[in-house]
């Protein structure tokens, strides 16, 4: 178990910023997460981690240890691919042996060890299997059995769910967060799916173009997001463009498209001036006037209702720009007509001002 | 109610390929088929003369080729020639492979252009070019077996080069990765990684350079030293002068070699098949 320090860390390919000085320090047996769109240097850097790229400017300390000058074969860290990268010819007994093969074990703790390793990841019985002969499951399973055997210090895990379809993935999220507890092994997971992010993680680095757009828990990131990107990318966001009408220690009153909205202060708001309110869809009300302090609640024109599934997706005209809603799939739930009009309300305070 | 199976049912027996296709594969599959049927009745002909169709079976001219002073030399001659230059064709088209498709830089398609132009070139031209240039360099490989096996290494190596460049550029580099960061070093990554999978390519390009080395006449024209003749040539000055079916029985024995090492290839790749699928 170990603990990671990424200190002004940057990458070029040719002229291009890959990874733009990325500082951020992992905790021992923490689940961290990079999240964000292809692109924005998330794979890049934990390729750095495990050495498979060059460190040229800033450096990797791993508990303490700058490791930035280390080939990879060197670092003890386990690594899981995207394609799970199982040695096509040997089989899944040789393919968990292979590490320790390298380090001169003995026949008989190898042995133990596999079939140990086997056993953790559930996969007894699968010994003489071949890459062709297994699902993309369980060829994840024995990816992270071939690492964990080793001891590694730190596990690494790039886009592990990615290629499995829908159901699995929603099964080995759990899966590979109850294996990463039980080992308290300190991993740094790379995902472009903010699901699995906010699922697994205990804290999520969000990642655009390069840099860090922000850092928290799951909670932080989806509750608090400091800014546009970071808002928009993570769960989803009516943008609304709005007039600051009045500031106040407590709040500020907003003025969209003639329609008045209290919301809370952000710290440097002036007057008059643009700027842009963020509502999560699910944090609006439909069909019940709130007349409570602290409450925005108002009728709209209904332009548009989408049946969802679990929940009912509202589209109302807000002046000339659209307010979302999503409303739980309720038996009792009334289900307004479009061209109707309908009571929208929301706590002021989940509103947030976003800087651009 | 009348069912009624015609249209719809038809339709699900349709060939995958259609009837012309596969009258064209026959059709070829018969003309490439036909000179070996020829070579090897004549070589079994019990008459004095190479004629076809045969005057009777016969194994006498099988064993005239196994007592003859000209075609069993040319025969172990050409054997030895095309495994030397198999061994060589391989580790170096190997290597070059792996440099052409594993680095990056300017001029890299012209260098491969380059190392595969032996194919494009007639063989008697890159022949006539090493001779001349033996003669010219005085590097004393004129007419020597080393020269006629660099002209051999030359001509096959384009092979071997196909074949290994097609199997790494499929080949997945987080395989290697993986191998790296599980604690192998980089020559124990290739050795226990990148060489075995790309093995089948490998084997399919020393197999065809072992092919084409033995068959090769062109070249030889021009590098063959004066003591030691390869089978083709043997062949050709044979009937030159004389209509034996010895020279018939020879290319039976030709034949036999390139089956037989296609056999091994496809058994020893089918073999790893087998292996895959057994222990599931």
């Amino acid at each position: 178990m170990a603990n990671v320090k990424l200190s002004e860390l940057s990458k070029y390919y040719g002229k291009n910023l890959a990874v733009d000085n990325i500082s951020v320090e992992i905790m021992e047996g923490e689940f961290f997460s990079l999240l964000g769109p292809s692109g924005c240097g998330k794979s890049t850097t934990l390729r750095m981690i495990a050495g498979f790229e060059e460190t040229e400017i800033g450096s990797i300390e791993i508990d303490g240890v700058d490791v930035s000058g280390l080939l990879p074969e060197q670092r003890e860290i386990g690594f899981v691919f995207q394609n799970y990268a199982i040695f096509p010819h040997m089989n899944v007994y040789d393919n968990i042996a292979f590490g320790l093969r390298l380090r001169k074990l003995s026949a008989n703790e190898i042995d133990s060890r596999v079939r140990a390793a086997l056993e953790q990841v559930g996969m007894t019985g699968f010994e003489n299997r071949y890459q062709k002969e297994m699902s993309g499951g369980q060829q994840q399973r024995v990816a992270l059995a071939r690492v964990l055997v080793t001891e590694p210090r730190i596990l690494l895990l790039d886009e592990p769910l990615s290629a499995l379809d829908k159901n699995l993935r929603e099964e080995m999220k759990f899966w590979i967060k109850d294996l990463q507890s039980s080992l308290g092994i300190t991993t740094i997971y790379v995902t472009h799916d903010q699901g699995e992010a906010l699922t697994m993680s205990d804290r999520i680095a969000v990642m655009n173009e390069g840099r860090i757009a922000q850092i928290g828990t799951p909670e932080e990131i989806y509750e608090h997001p400091t800014d546009r990107f970071v808002t928009e990318f993570i769960g989803e966001s009516n943008i609304l463009r709005a007039k600051v009408a009045a500031v106040s220690d407590t709040g500020c009153e907003l003025d969209i498209d003639g329609q008045t909205v209290s919301a809370p202060v952000r710290d440097g708001i002036l007057v008059s001036a643009d700027t842009i309110l963020a509502l999560r869809p699910e944090r609006v009300l439909v069909g019940e006037k709130a007349d409570k302090e602290g409450w925005n609640s108002f009728e709209l024109p209904i332009k548009k209702v989408t049946y969802q599934g679990p929940f009912v997706r509202f589209l109302f005209a807000l002046g000339t720009q659209e307010l979302i809603a999503e409303v739980a799939n309720r038996q009792d739930m009334e289900k307004p007509d479009p061209g109707t009009k309908a009571w929208v309300s929301w706590q002021s305070d989940s509103g947030r001002i976003i800087a651009e | 109610m009348a069912t009624n199976p015609t249209p719809a049912r038809r339709k699900r027996r349709e060939a995958a390929v259609p009837l012309v296709i596969r009258s064209l594969a026959g059709l070829t599959l018969l003309i490439l088929l036909a000179p070996m049927v020829i070579v090897i009745l004549a070589g079994l002909n019990s008459g004095d003369h190479l004629s076809f169709p045969p005057e009777g079976l016969s194994f006498r001219w099988i064993i005239a080729f196994l007592n003859s002073d000209i075609f069993l030399p040319a025969y172990g001659f050409s054997l030895v020639v095309a495994l030397i230059t198999m061994v060589f064709s391989t580790i170096l088209g190997t290597t070059i492979s792996i440099f052409l498709v594993r680095t990056r830089f300017v001029g890299r398609e012209f260098m491969r252009a380059f190392f595969m132009s032996p194919l494009m070139l007639p063989g008697i031209v890159l022949g006539l070019a090493l001779y001349l240039f033996y003669i010219s360099s005085g590097i004393g490989l004129i007419r020597t077996i080393p020269g006629l096996i660099v002209g051999h290494i030359l001509v096959t190596c384009p092979y071997v080069i196909g074949t290994v460049s097609a199997a790494l550029v499929g080949f997945d580099t987080s395989l290697e990765e993986a191998a790296r960061s599980l604690g192998a070093g980089r020559l124990q990554t290739f050795r226990k990684i990148t060489l075995p999978v790309i093995a089948p390519g490998i084997v399919a390009g020393s197999v065809f350079s072992f092919i084409v080395s033995f068959g090769q006449f062109d070249v030889s024209l021009f590098l063959t030293p004066p003591n030691s003749t390869p089978l083709p040539m043997a062949l050709y000055i044979s009937l030159r002068y004389t209509f034996e079916p010895t020279a018939a029985a020879a290319g039976i024995f030709a034949i036999f070699l390139v089956v037989v090492s296609m056999l091994i290839t496809a058994k020893l790749t089918n073999l790893k098949r087998l292996a895959n699928v057994n222990f599931s």
